[in-house]
């Protein structure tokens, strides 16, 4: 069936962002019924390619074409209606409308009229057409994000989509519901329609396409077909550089109760169970993970370890004092240090500079303040010690913290609450949305301060960081925590439990 | 009596919050917060003692103070929506506008004489036979038509927003304006069309205070009834049902505060004029806590 010419080609595709050159001549092409991936670190320009698809952004040169036919789309509009269809990494639903509304919003330009019950129909009917479970009269806002993404794929289908384009479509959902994916893009791929799969998972590369692009800085390195390569060339040529073998450092042994955590209940904003008496001992100089799908009450404990979320009961004891009902202050002047899940919103103030963000902790020393006043110069030497030591870049300790990269960000976040040289760590997906060069530095800073006897709680979706860092490890599912028993310590087993199941079935 | 009285005036009361605090429900759950609804009120109940001073026709009053809010309301969408300017600045700067304009206007066109300017009422549409009927007479029908309309929007709007296209769309673009863009569907024209709807429901509210209540025009005299529309919004989370039982605790507020100071009572009458404002302070504090769910995106 690719006799014809191909569904989407983009034929030497530039666009620079400033100065800086986010694609430079790429060209790729997708054929109908095949699954293509696209594989590439952040920021080597997988999303802008996919923005341009979409319409999202304009190319500065190159052409597209859909079907053999030029495609240059001045939006999603012109996009949708040449046939490509996005699901979007978060997802474009509405909370508060049910699936059937949220699938209606979409049909509604060629609709003359709607009414709920036709809707919920519709959305049935749609569901099965395409063979996804979709639940039409559930509100968006209820769904498992498993949920969610298929009715964001069933919008695109229904939109008319030829090429559906998924940008990193399994990051938030479980082994389970990702094999779940895998069957349906699969479907649609024989049932004629091209689908762009972007990743930077080389095992679902491996598993799902037929063929790979590689990006890196903005350039092409190589289209290939998945058979004929192996995992070391593609990282290679994803990261340039071959891959070190992540050593395994033994914990300390016997390490001192740091943290001890009992029965402790933390409600979500919306008044629901975030964690459901938890009981945990976080143990000095070892890294306790934390493995679960997004949503099951990672937030709410962390935020309530930290202080910024009141338990609704349990205890919390910190170097054996009860801090329960301390403030986030008085806790990390016992020592608690806390990288939060969302830099942006609670790790960084973006529009202080970097010496001031790094001083937001440190600014009560005696050394960097006297009474009520700083000492600028003070704190703007340590800011360059710090910025040095971690390798933050661009070292210019004046810029705005949100004019650093992700990555840099994360450091900057690290290094503050390191250089408190913390008893207890609490990271809270401190690796998302790092390339692998940055997750390394990460992993090796939090290496770093479990050496030094830091009691580490990392909590975090990547399953991959989860089975690398973790002494010992646990899952959390709808509130609960369990504990993984070593002989279960794989991805299958801990992948079933984050699906809900119990160890002693994730063995058998 | 007293009671009959009492509920009668709640009712005359109510309907301009009322009114106003639909028109604000229906901007907010597009996902814009109107502040000048006070001042769109004001415009409205100018424009209608003027017009209908010049015209005698109570009607062609009514209809200049929907056309004249609704001009007014469209200015504050041109600010907030096409140039993107913060609503919160736009509303109060318009505002201050209208309180000055119209006191301006009404002092150059109808003189400081300290003549009254007393002008032709809305009325009743129904018979003289109903209207004096007991009991049901005051509460039922000796009304203006604005009083039913009010009252009659409540489920028609409530259908509106969770039945049809219209409302999909309105609550999408409060809720998720990216989701109604990524569905081909413009964010703006949907706010622009809930401004509209706004404007004509302040107008509403405004000729009511003027035409239908006090006939005549008083410098100010909305006297913070849009921003008590603003406080029943925000307590109802924009519930159509929510924003009935509020606007009326609110109108009977009202209604109870002027038989207070009626009835002569040794109570400092500066204390029963505060008795609205305090309770909207306690209401909101019940009530008016973001949901976490419902959160308005402010100029977005």
């Amino acid at each position: 069936m690719s006799d014809g010419p191909p569904a989407v080609q983009a034929s030497h595709i530039s666009k620079r962002f400033g100065r800086v050159a986010a694609l430079h001549d790429v060209s790729l092409e997708i054929e109908a019924g095949r699954i293509q991936g696209l594989l590439g670190e952040n920021g080597a320009g997988k999303s802008t390619l996919m923005n341009i698809l979409f319409g999202l952004v304009a190319p500065d040169a190159g052409t597209l074409h859909v079907a053999g036919e030029l495609h240059a789309p001045r939006g999603p509009a012109d996009a949708r209606a040449a046939g490509i269809g996005m699901v979007h990494q978060h997802f474009m639903l509405v909370d508060s409308l049910t699936v059937a509304e949220n699938l209606a919003l979409h049909r509604i330009q060629d609709s003359g009229s709607y009414d709920r019950l036709s809707a919920v129909e519709t959305a049935r009917e749609l569901g099965e057409r395409y063979q996804l479970p979709i639940r039409p009269e559930a509100r968006a806002g209820d769904l498992s994000v498993g949920e969610r993404q298929w009715v964001e794929i069933v919008k695109a289908l229904d939109a008319g989509a030829r090429l559906l384009i998924l940008d990193e479509p399994t990051a938030v959902l479980t082994p389970g519901e990702s094999e779940r994916l895998f069957l349906a893009l699969r479907g649609l791929a024989e049932g004629g329609r091209a689908i762009l799969f972007i990743s930077h998972r080389l095992s679902e590369i491996f598993e799902l396409c037929s063929h790979v692009t590689v990006l890196r800085n903005g350039s092409v390195q190589d289209h290939l077909a998945v058979k004929e390569t192996d995992s070391s060339h593609l990282t290679r040529l994803m990261v340039g550089r071959e891959p070190e073998p992540r050593r395994r450092v033994p914990a300390l042994q016997d390490g001192t109760d740091a943290m001890a955590i009992q029965a402790l209940t933390v409600a979500r904003d919306d008044g629901g169970p975030g964690v459901e008496a938890v009981s945990l001992e976080l143990r000095s100089g070892t890294i306790t993970a934390v493995a679960g799908i997004e949503g099951n009450g990672q937030e709410e404990l962390c935020e309530g370890l930290a202080g910024l979320r009141s338990p609704s009961s349990g205890r919390v004891t910190l170097a054996g004092l009860d801090v329960t009902d301390l403030s986030p202050l008085e806790r990390s002047r016992l020592g608690l240090g806390f990288i939060p899940g969302d830099r942006q919103r609670q790790g960084i103030a973006g529009s202080m500079t970097l010496t001031e963000n790094l001083s937001l902790r440190a600014h009560r020393r005696p050394s960097l303040g006297l009474g009520p006043f700083i000492r600028p110069e003070a704190l703007q030497q340590r800011a360059r010690d710090l910025m040095e030591r971690h390798d933050i870049r661009p070292g210019d300790p004046e810029l705005p913290a949100s004019s650093l990269s992700g990555g840099n960000q994360q450091k900057l976040v690290a290094a503050r609450e390191l250089d408190e040289q913390p008893g207890v760590l609490l990271a809270l997906n401190p690796t998302r949305g790092l390339d692998v060069g940055a997750m390394d530095n990460l992993h090796d800073a939090l290496l770093e301060a479990r050496s030094q006897g830091a009691a580490i709680l990392l909590v975090s979706t990547d399953l991959d960081e989860v089975l690398a860092l973790g002494d010992s490890i646990l899952v959390l599912f709808r509130g609960k925590l369990s504990a993984v028993p070593d002989s279960a310590r794989s991805r299958k087993s801990i992948g079933l439990m984050m699906g809900g199941e119990t160890p002693e079935e994730s063995r058998a | 009596m007293i009671g009959i009285e009492v509920a009668a005036a709640t009712i005359r009361l109510t309907v301009p919050l009322l009114l106003a605090a639909l028109g604000e429900m229906w901007v907010q759950r597009a996902g814009l917060i109107n502040v000048s609804i006070e001042g769109a009120m004001l415009i409205g109940a100018f424009a209608g003692v003027a017009v209908s001073h010049l015209t005698e026709s109570a009607l062609l009053g009514l209809v200049a103070a929907l056309v004249a809010s609704t001009f007014f309301c469209l200015l504050f969408g041109l600010f907030t929506i096409r140039l993107r300017v913060n609503p919160i600045l736009v509303g109060t700067a318009l505002n201050l506008i209208a309180l000055g304009l119209t006191g301006f206007l009404y002092r150059s066109l109808f003189g400081a004489t300290g003549r009254t300017m007393i002008v032709p009422p809305l009325r009743s549409l129904a018979p003289e036979s109903l209207r004096e009927l007991p009991v049901a007479g005051p509460l039922l029908f000796d009304h203006t038509p604005l009083v039913p309309l009010a009252f009659v929007l409540v489920p028609v709007m409530a259908y509106i927003l969770y039945e049809t296209r219209t409302g999909l769309m309105v609550r999408a673009a409060g809720e998720n304006p990216e989701a109604l863009e990524a569905a081909g569907l413009s964010v703006n024209s949907v706010r622009f069309q809930a401004v509209l709807v706004e404007g004509v429901l302040a107008g509403a509210a405004g000729a009511y205070l003027s035409l239908a209540h006090a006939h005549t025009f008083i410098e100010g005299m909305t006297a913070g009834r849009g921003f008590l529309a603003l406080a029943i919004v925000f307590s109802a989370r924009c519930i159509p049902l929510r924003v009935l039982a509020i606007s009326l605790l609110f109108g009977s507020t009202l209604a109870v505060q002027f038989q207070l100071q009626a009835s002569g009572t040794s109570v400092p009458h500066q204390l029963i004029h505060m008795l609205p404002y305090v309770l909207t302070l306690v209401v909101l504090a019940c009530f008016g806590r973001p949901s976490g769910r419902e959160t308005w995106k402010l100029g977005s």
